[in-house]
C-alpha cells in the first residue's frame, strides 16, 4: 500500500500555477506604479513599489518550493530542464517588475510632458504582452490534463505566436519612446537621461522575459 | 502418521494462512480501490465493498492455478512419499516463516511482496529436507522470470491503453464526443477477458466445464453486452458548462470502477494462493494420509482464503484507502483505468499460467507505463530502488524464517 502512494511524487503544475497567480498579482501593479508615475505622485509610487516588492517575494518563494520538491529522480511529463528554464523565465518577470519599482523609488524622475504620451503608449505594449504570457501560463493545469498535447497544445502554441507579435511592438514603442527623449534631450539633466535609459531598458526587459518564458512553455509542448 | 498431530498442524496452518489471508486483504486493497475513492468515483464504504466481493470472487474461481504452483509446483511432494509429515512440517514453516518475515518487514516499512516471501519460504525448506536437486528449478526459473516481466508487461499495456486515451479523446477536437465513442469499448473489452478467464477452465469447482470455443462465444456475448451497458451509461451522462476535459473524467469514472473490481478480482485469484497454497498442500496430505499429486485444492479452501482476504479489506481498507487516497489525487480516472487495466490482465493472465507475482509490483509498473506515455504530473522513481532492494532481501530472509521453524518442528515432534 505506502508503496504505491510513495510511487507519486508532489505534481509541480499546481505549484506552477500558484506561481504564475503570484508573478501576476506583482506584474498587474506596474500598471499602478506607472500611472503614478506619469503623473508624478510618489506616494503613491512607493506604496505600489512596495506591493511589487511583497509579491515578488511571494513568488520567490513559491519558486524556492516548486525546485525543491523537483529531486532528479521525479519523473515528468515534461522534460525537467523545460520546467525549470519555463520557472526562471517566469520569475523573472517578476524580478523586472521589482527592478523597475526600484528605479522609479530610489531617485525623483519627473516625467516631462512631452514624453508622457509615448511613455503610456510603451507601458501599454508592455502590458499586453504580459498578459498574453499569463494566459499562456495560466493554462498549464489543463496541458497536464490531457499530457501536454492535441487541440489545447495547439491552442497555447497560437497564443504563444500572439505574444512574440506583442513583444516585437513593445520593442517598436520602446525605440519610439527613446526617440523621443532623445529629441528633448537638450531640456534633460544627464542623470534624467541616464535613469531613462534604464527605465526603457527595464521595460523591455520585462516584455522579454514574458516572450520568453513561452518559449520555454512552447518546448514542453509535443505535436501530436 | 499420528492423525490428531496433522489435524492440529491442519489448524495451525489455517489459522496462520488465514491470518496471512487477512494481512494481504488489508495492505493490497488500497492498490485496486484508492484510486476510485480519490476521484470520487466511489465512496470509501463501497469501495471496501466491491473490493470485498471481487477479492473473494477471484479466489473462488481462478485462485487454484497459483495455489497449484506454491502446494506442489517447486518442490515435488511426491519426494516425501515415505515421510510425508516431513512435507507438512515443511509448507507449515513455510506458511509461519513467510507471515512472520512479512510482519518484520512491515515493522520496517520495507515494501516486501507476500508473494515472493511464501515463494522464498517454499523454497528455502526444499533446500534443507530434499535439496538442490529436488527443488524444480525450471518452475522456480519461471517464477522469477514473470516477476521481472510481469511488471514490463503491464508497464506496455497501461502505456497502450493510455496513449490510445490520450491520442482519440484527451487530442480530440470533440473529447466529449470521442469518450461516448471509445469508452464502451474500453468496457467491452473488459467484461470479455473477465469472462474469458472465468468460463474458460475456470468453472471447474462448480463442475462446470466448457470447451473453448463455447467459453469464447459466451465471453464474446458479454463482452457485447458490457459495450451496450458502457454506452447506455454515457449516453446518459449531461454535458456541463465546464472544462471538457473534466468531464471526460468524470465520464471515465464508471469505466474506472469496473477495471478496480477487475484488479481487486485478479488480485483475489493470485494472492489467495499465497496464504492457502501450503494450507492446501497440507490439507492434501490429510486427505490421503499419503502425498499426492492428483488432488485438486478445495473450493473450502479458497473460499476461506477469498473471505480472509475480504475480511481483512473491511476491517482495515477504511483506514488505508483514506491515507492512500489523499496521496493520490494525481491519478485521474483515465489514468486509473489504463493503470488498472494493465495490472489486473497481467495479474489474471499470470493467475491463469500459476505464475505467483505480486500484484503491487505490476500495479507500480503499470503507473509508470501510464507516466511514460506522460499521464502523471510527477514519479518518484525512487521507489523502484527500494523495491529492488527489498525483493532481493526477502527471498534469503523468508526462507531462513521458514528453515528454521521447519527444524524447530522437526526437534519438538519427531
Amino acid at each position: 500500500m505506502s508503496i504505491i502512494s510513495k510511487l507519486f511524487g508532489k505534481s509541480p503544475f499546481e505549484p506552477l500555477y500558484q506561481h504564475m497567480m503570484k508573478v501576476k498579482e506583482c506584474v498587474d501593479l506596474v500598471r499602478l506604479l506607472m500611472d503614478a508615475f506619469i503623473k508624478g505622485e510618489d506616494k503613491e509610487v512607493k506604496e505600489v513599489a512596495s506591493k511589487i516588492f511583497k509579491a515578488e517575494h511571494d513568488a520567490d518563494m513559491v519558486k524556492k518550493d516548486i525546485r525543491n520538491n523537483l529531486p532528479k529522480s521525479i519523473f515528468l511529463p515534461v522534460a525537467r530542464g523545460d520546467l525549470l528554464s519555463f520557472l526562471k523565465e517566469q520569475d523573472s518577470i517578476a524580478d523586472s517588475a521589482e527592478d523597475l519599482a526600484v528605479l522609479l523609488t530610489m531617485r525623483k524622475t519627473v516625467v516631462p510632458d512631452e514624453l508622457k504620451d509615448e511613455l503610456r503608449d510603451f507601458v501599454e505594449k508592455v502590458i499586453e504582452t504580459y498578459e498574453v504570457a499569463m494566459t499562456v501560463s495560466s493554462e498549464i493545469k489543463v496541458l497536464a490534463e490531457t499530457s501536454f498535447t492535441g487541440v489545447e497544445a495547439h491552442k497555447v502554441m497560437d497564443l504563444i505566436e500572439n505574444l512574440k507579435l506583442k513583444e516585437w511592438e513593445a520593442d517598436k514603442a520602446q525605440m519610439e519612446a527613446a526617440k523621443k527623449m532623445f529629441s528633448i534631450e537638450k531640456k534633460l539633466d544627464p542623470v534624467s537621461v541616464m535613469m531613462w535609459m534604464h527605465i526603457f531598458n527595464e521595460l523591455g526587459t520585462l516584455a522579454n522575459h514574458a516572450e520568453n518564458a513561452g518559449d520555454r512553455m512552447r518546448m514542453m509542448l509535443h505535436d501530436s | 502418521m499420528d492423525i490428531s498431530l496433522l489435524t492440529v498442524i491442519l489448524v495451525a496452518a489455517v489459522v496462520v494462512g488465514l491470518y496471512s489471508a487477512i494481512n494481504i486483504g488489508a495492505n493490497d486493497v488500497a492498490n485496486a480501490m484508492a484510486t476510485s475513492v480519490a476521484s470520487g468515483a466511489l465512496t470509501i464504504k463501497k469501495a471496501v465493498l466491491v473490493a470485498g466481493i471481487c477479492d473473494i470472487l477471484g479466489a473462488i474461481l481462478v485462485g487454484s492455478h497459483v495455489a497449484n504452483t506454491i502446494r506442489k509446483g517447486l518442490v515435488d511432494p511426491l519426494q516425501f512419499s515415505d515421510r510425508p509429515i516431513l512435507f507438512v512440517f515443511g509448507m507449515l514453516a513455510a506458511v509461519l516463516g513467510s507471515a512472520l518475515w512479512v510482519n518484520i518487514a512491515t515493522c520496517f516499512k520495507l515494501p516486501v511482496s507476500t508473494t515472493h516471501s511464501i515463494i522464498g519460504g517454499v523454497v528455502g525448506f526444499g533446500l534443507v529436507s530434499v535439496g538442490i536437486a529436488g527443488i524444480k528449478w525450471k518452475i522456480v526459473l519461471y517464477v522469477v522470470l514473470s516477476w521481472i516481466i510481469s511488471p514490463v508487461f503491464g508497464g506496455i499495456i497501461a502505456f497502450t491503453i493510455f496513449s490510445i486515451i490520450k491520442k482519440f479523446i484527451l487530442s480530440s477536437k470533440e473529447p466529449i464526443a470521442q469518450t461516448r465513442k471509445i469508452g464502451p469499448f474500453f468496457a467491452g473489452i473488459v467484461i470479455f477477458i473477465l469472462s474469458l478467464s472465468v468460463i474458460f477452465k475456470g468453472l471447474k469447482n462448480l463442475h462446470l466445464d466448457l470447451p473453448f470455443i463455447e467459453a469464447l462465444l459466451i465471453s464474446l456475448g458479454l463482452g457485447v453486452a458490457g459495450y451496450f451497458i458502457g454506452k447506455f451509461l454515457l449516453q446518459r451522462f449531461k454535458e456541463r458548462e465546464e472544462d471538457p476535459y473534466y468531464q471526460v473524467e468524470k465520464m471515465a469514472n464508471p469505466l474506472q470502477v469496473l477495471s478496480a473490481s477487475y484488479q481487486a478480482f485478479s488480485h483475489g485469484a493470485n494472492d489467495v494462493a499465497n496464504a492457502i497454497g501450503p494450507v492446501a498442500a497440507i490439507w492434501a496430505v490429510l486427505q490421503t494420509q499419503k502425498v499426492e499429486m492428483s488432488v485438486s485444492v478445495p473450493i473450502e479452501l479458497l473460499l476461506l482464503g477469498g473471505a480472509g482476504l475480504a475480511f481483512g479489506v473491511y476491517m482495515w481498507g477504511h483506514r488505508v484507502m483514506e491515507t492512500v487516497g489523499k496521496r493520490i489525487t494525481s491519478i485521474t480516472p483515465t489514468r486509473g483505468f489504463s493503470a488498472e487495466f494493465g495490472t489486473a490482465t497481467t495479474v489474471l493472465l499470470c493467475s491463469r499460467l500459476g505464475m505467483p507475482v505480486s500484484t503491487t509490483h505490476v500495479a507500480v509498473g503499470n503507473i509508470i507505463g501510464v507516466g511514460l506515455a506522460r499521464g502523471i504530473s510527477a514519479i518518484n522513481l525512487d521507489v523502484i530502488k527500494k523495491i529492488f532492494s527489498a525483493w532481493v532481501i526477502s527471498l534469503p530472509a523468508a526462507g531462513l524464517f521458514t528453515v528454521v521453524i521447519y527444524f524447530l518442528l522437526k526437534f519438538i515432534f519427531l
